[in-house]
């Protein structure tokens, strides 16, 4: 009973505000006085610095023709009309907000690549035993992404020449995506590189033997 | 220098390699893609789905409803919301010889972007251009709506 009653009673109020709206168009000597409306803003673009995943310290900034702001504190947001128009300085954006605007592409990032590092003895493209063993991980995050972009790229140390170096870094990069071909991966989604000694994992001289620069990553997106 | 250069393309060229990577470098790979994204790649239009692979100067578009997310070959994670387009207009990631970049045009819409290995080596190389202004990104994750706030 008390909805009917409050719903009547807002119907009786929304026709008395109906009937007044009507005398003021038909009265236009004496208009009643109306609610100042805010002018029509045109729609800003705005930018968001989100927090770092690593926790390290970042920072945007936008520059154009009239201006420039720099934002460097998390959930810190930039707006601007227009390419002619200056950005105004920084504001601090509610997290309901950040995923109101920005919640769609947000929730749609990818999960961040995962990389191995496999070992060879000095001189050889044989995979040493406790990297052999790591290929079933490998293999599950590959089925586990379903990724189709397996970058398998082979390094040397600084013993011997650069060239012999980069074809050694061919021949251990090759070996592991041979193997990865044996268990049923498409050719197309394995991207084979050899960086020789010109990407040491451990900053050495020429001929240093190092057994960690030894190496062939393999970076599953 | 030269001579040197030259056995290191003669090296390239005559690598057993299994993926010989030309013209049609991968750049990176899609992995989500919902209602209706597509790829603009010259005068094609491609129907955008999980695992595609994507070039340079690659358009990703989304109409009302849709999404996409990829994944580029440096780890950089880029994603857009509903009736969005961004273009990939360029992508420099080469560690041997210490050369980055990376280029995107967002022409309308909304994106997320996490940093990869290109903003990580070299800082301030990675840049992403609006109709608004361009974003220099020493941030590793930020997102960018156009007209997104009234």
């Amino acid at each position: 009973m008390a909805l009917i009653t409050s719903n009547k009673l807002r119907a009786a109020i929304a026709g008395l505000l109906l009937l007044t709206a009507g005398c003021a168009t038909k009265q236009p000597s004496a208009p009643a006085p109306v609610a100042p409306v805010a002018p029509p803003q045109p729609p800003q673009s705005v930018v968001v610095l989100m927090p770092d995943p690593g926790g390290k310290p970042s920072s945007i900034t936008l520059t154009n023709s009239a201006g420039s702001q720099t934002l460097t504190q998390p959930y810190q947001a930039l707006r601007v009309a227009r390419a002619d128009t200056a950005p105004a300085p920084p504001i601090t954006m509610e997290r309901a907000d950040v995923q109101r605007v920005f919640g769609a592409a947000l929730d749609t990032l990818p999960k961040p690549e995962v990389a191995f590092t496999l070992h060879f003895s000095e001189n050889s493209d044989v995979l040493l035993p406790e990297s052999q063993a790591l290929l079933p991980a490998i293999m599950s995050a590959i089925r586990e992404r379903r990724s189709t972009a397996i970058s398998v790229i082979g390094h040397t140390d600084t013993t011997a020449d650069p060239q012999f170096n980069y074809r050694l870094g061919v021949r251990r990069a090759d070996g592991v995506a041979k193997l990865f071909l044996a268990q049923g991966l498409n050719e197309s989604n394995l991207f084979v590189e050899s960086h020789g000694d010109a990407d040491l994992l451990v900053k050495t001289g020429r001929d240093v033997a190092n057994a960690q620069n030894r190496r062939v990553e393999v970076i599953v997106r | 220098m030269l001579a040197w250069k030259a056995a290191c393309w003669f090296l390239v060229l005559s690598s057993s390699l299994l993926s010989l990577q030309g013209a049609e470098t991968v750049i990176g790979s899609v992995k989500t893609a919902e209602g209706g994204a597509t790829v603009h790649r010259g005068s094609e239009t491609i129907p955008a789905r999980e695992g595609f692979h994507l070039l340079l100067n690659d358009t990703l578009q989304t109409p009302a409803g849709g999404r996409l997310g990829a994944i580029l070959q440096d780890g950089t994670r880029i994603s857009l919301g509903p009736n969005t387009e961004l273009k990939i207009d360029q992508f420099v990631y080469d560690p041997a010889a210490g050369k980055f970049g990376l280029l995107l045009r967002l022409g309308r819409g909304v994106m997320a972007y996490i940093s990869g290995k290109i903003a990580q080596f070299s800082p301030g190389s990675a840049t992403v251009e609006t109709p608004v202004g361009v974003l220099g990104l020493r941030g590793t994750h930020i997102a960018v709506s156009l007209e997104g706030m009234q």
